[in-house]
């Protein structure tokens, strides 16, 4: 039996029979109205988690989840919500800050009390608890006397030395697994095929669907294994451009010792040690080594790793579940967005922002910080890592964007265009989309360089090189013309699809012209638009064709 | 002509059990790439990006173009690659002639970054593509509050994670005496720019190499910290292409022979 009591407070607590949660929500806010019902009888872990993630992990409230299940209690801490727990073993605190998913922990038997949300104080107000929702900040559970179900052999947890066992990560987040405590061989719930005992969730983000899920959490690498299509050519197959295919890789090249610098010497290229030399952690032992060296162990195999030890979830939600839930994932494209044609990003280098119609607007501004990712320091991608098989996705906003009218081979063109700039077609009618700015265009230099307007470029005999805000240019040294060129002789800029020349108030100024017209001067100091084909004079043997080659 | 001399440090850090950063520092091609996906696949996705480079860097003579192509090879590699999802940044130094001179191409995708010491600070050429830079950019954060922001982690480009890659690069003149930073976010996470300063001015090349990473480590070395640092040689500052007038005034052209202007 359990007794529970709450502390009157400002978040939510949700008490069941078997179940308890504190959630940092309103009373009347959907995630509290969805889960009560799933606390109700028998509650799965899974379909609890998945009620507490419906708004992914990007946004779902802090909460403390204490869940008795097949005779364990099984406890999940998001954010700042934790659990105090006293008693035997080892107590301590448990919270998920520093996470960007959640901590989960079995709760060992000498385990007496479990409070919810802060930390208990003596003088607390508390009330005792029966099933319902309340405003409280704390919910003190009393797990004693020990629940008998659990001390069976079959349940190699009871041998923790510990009161709690070391954080369990979904190895969905294999990045924030390296800062969890990592367990001593044999602590861990082992399935017989090696499964650790940890338990994946993120198949369940798809009936909720959120890009953020991916955006916090780095995915499980053979993922793809789930039957994702990847529309992409076979996965071995060599780019036509490639300018060499990627051999096999070797033993590490230099795999030495950490903090052993390399002695100065001759070229040499270091490759990071194998996977296979990865520390087994999570490894059972005895259990062989994966076939593939390139394949983690079987931490997040398909359907079946679920041991028989592993006591939530029914059978129909393990792994990739037929039908329903699986539908959607996380990193595919939102059913809010439906998407163009692939072949729109595809072809075209920007990616694409999807606009309604109407007058252009400005790009979107960045998303707010949405949680404590960094945690470790992993680098993690933003967006879905298998966006190259998705549809549009935000666009990447280092860098300017201009708005563009696509043509049917997706070329970006200016939204005052008729034709295609590239390829001549004529431009079908459309609303504008932004994009990061294209190349505008090349500058064929007469040393027969070509220097690529991506960005703006600086040149002289001697040009300056320090630059303080704005986007820094290409800096191109020029010859010198027999001492006609100055130092920092010129500029062209980019100014959303326009391109710009301008003479920096050079000794000998420089000339200009454009496709069909007379060698002009350029006025020192004044930017001056040059069409493609405009030929640029900076000394009697130096100059440069300004051309709109992509 | 120049020349270059570099010395490189790497550690896998004090928190990591891996080192997902590789490098490459033979000239006339520097490069880091640090890797993302965990589990292997960081690791295997810097190496096949380092491994892409090694190739287009025994080529010797480099260009805009051929160093862009090879950047995308490794971008499709790693692509087509198994465990699907890995990626890794890339950026780099490369020596190329361009208008008749030396100049250097520095490249980036991802949040590695290439300094470059003028004047006696710290000038970042590249920019990085994270979340952090983009709240940067748009005046919400300072570049120190950055450095310790949450989200410093999270990346918008990497190579393996777009079919089109778009990457960043940057021509400079390659001037004598100046000397690069190239680094991955694991020294700049632990260092600020004034602490990276001293340490990189001090020494040289492998000197500064190693006390970087050992500073970082002594910092936390909560990730993989990989640096190079360059020095570009000649024989005489700014006489590089022999000109005698390259460092003096400009001639206004009605004093040169033969002019009509």
């Amino acid at each position: 039996m359990t007794d529970v009591s709450y502390v009157p407070g400002d978040q939510t607590a949700i008490v069941g029979d078997r179940c308890w949660v504190l959630i940092d929500a309103a009373p009347d806010s959907a995630v509290v109205a969805e889960i009560w019902p799933v606390m109700q009888g028998e509650p799965e872990l899974d379909a609890l988690v998945a009620s507490l993630l419906r708004l992914g992990l990007g946004h779902a409230p802090d909460f403390a989840l204490l869940v008795a299940t097949d005779g364990r209690h099984r406890l999940i801490c998001r954010g700042r919500s934790g659990a105090t727990l006293t008693g035997g073993g080892s107590p301590g605190r448990v919270d998920g800050t520093g996470l960007s998913t959640w901590r989960e922990c079995q709760v060992d038997e000498a385990v007496e009390q479990v409070v919810l949300g802060a930390p208990p104080a003596g003088s607390d107000l508390r009330l005792p608890a029966s099933a319902g929702v309340f405003l409280a900040r704390g919910i003190v559970v009393d797990l004693a006397p020990p629940l008998t179900e659990a001390s069976g052999p079959a349940s190699p947890v009871v041998s923790s030395p510990a009161s709690l066992q070391p954080a369990v990560l979904p190895p969905a987040m294999p990045a924030l697994a390296t800062a969890a405590p990592v367990p001593p061989p044999g602590v861990m719930r082992t399935g017989p095929d090696g499964d650790s005992g940890t338990t994946r969730y993120d198949y369940l983000f798809g009936a909720t669907q959120s890009r953020t899920v991916e955006e916090a959490a780095v995915r499980p690498a053979d993922e793809s294994d789930s039957g994702l299509p990847f529309p992409g050519p076979p996965a071995q197959e060599p780019s036509p451009r490639h300018a060499r295919p990627p051999e096999p890789l070797g033993p590490p090249a230099s795999p030495g010792p950490p903090r052993l610098p390399e002695p100065p010497g001759p070229p040499r290229s270091y490759r990071a040690p194998e996977p296979s030399s990865q520390p087994e952690s999570y490894r059972p032992p005895g259990t062989p080594g994966p076939p593939d060296p390139y394949r983690p162990p079987d931490l997040y195999g398909p359907s079946d790793s679920y041991g028989p030890s592993d006591s939530y979830g029914p059978p129909g939600l393990r792994g990739p579940a037929p039908g329903g839930l699986i539908d959607a994932v996380p990193w595919g494209p939102d059913p809010d967005d439906p998407p163009s044609g692939p072949t729109r990003v595809a072809r075209i280098g920007p990616r694409l922002e999807r606009r309604p119609p109407g007058p252009p607007r400005p790009p979107a501004p960045p998303r707010p910080p949405e949680g404590p990712d960094a945690a470790d320091g992993t680098t993690v991608m933003r967006g879905d890592p298998l966006r190259i098989a998705s549809g549009p996705v935000s666009p990447d906003r280092i860098g300017p964007t201009v708005h563009a009218l696509l043509c049917p081979s997706s070329h970006v063109n200016p939204p005052n265009s008729s034709a295609c700039r590239l390829c001549g077609v004529p431009l079908p009618p459309q609303d504008p989309v932004t994009v990061l700015r294209p190349v505008l265009g090349v500058l064929l230099l007469s040393t027969g360089d070509v220097i690529t307007l991506d960005r703006g470029v600086v040149m002289g005999r001697s040009p300056r090189t320090e630059f303080s805000g704005g986007e820094r240019p290409h800096v191109v040294k020029l010859p010198s013309g027999d001492g006609e060129v100055s130092r920092t002789h010129l500029e062209v800029s980019l100014d959303g699809w326009h391109v710009l020349v301008t003479d920096l108030h050079s000794t000998n100024g420089t000339i200009v012209v454009l496709p069909g017209r007379d060698p002009e001067r350029l006025r020192p100091g004044e930017p001056t638009p040059i069409q493609p084909g405009t030929l640029v004079i900076v000394a009697a043997d130096v100059d440069f064709r300004y051309e709109a080659a992509e | 002509m120049i020349g270059f001399r570099h010395g490189v440090a790497t550690s896998v850090g004090r928190v990591r059990q891996v080192n997902e950063d590789s490098y490459l520092a033979q000239p006339p091609l520097y490069a880091i790439a640090d890797g993302m996906g965990g589990h292997g696949a960081g690791d295997l996705a810097s190496a096949l990006a380092i491994e892409t480079l090694t190739g287009c860097a025994r080529l010797g003579v480099l260009s805009v173009p051929g160093v862009l192509a090879t950047l995308d090879a490794a971008n499709q590699a790693i692509a087509g690659h198994e465990p699907a999802g890995m990626g890794t940044t890339v950026t780099g130094l490369a020596s190329l002639e361009t208008a008749g001179g030396d100049h250097l191409m520095v490249f980036n995708v991802g949040d590695s970054r290439v300094y470059r010491v003028v004047g006696g600070r710290l000038d970042q050429v590249t920019v990085d593509h994270s979340v952090v830079q983009e709240l940067v950019l748009a005046g919400t954060l300072t570049p120190d509050q950055a450095r310790t922001h949450p989200r410093r982690n999270v990346i918008t480009r990497a190579l393996g994670s777009d079919r089109v890659l778009r990457v960043d690069h940057w021509l400079l003149p390659a001037l004598a005496g100046d000397r690069y930073l190239l680094c991955s976010d694991g020294l700049f996470s632990e260092l600020a720019e004034d602490q990276i300063l001293p340490l990189l001015t001090g020494g040289d090349p492998q000197q500064a190499a190693t006390a970087l990473v050992d500073a970082a480590n002594d910092a936390g070395g909560h990730d993989n910290i990989t640096v190079i640092v360059v020095d570009i040689d000649g024989d005489d500052e700014q006489a590089a292409d022999g000109d005698r007038v390259a460092d003096g005034d400009t001639r206004p052209r009605d004093q040169l022979p033969g002019s009509h202007d």
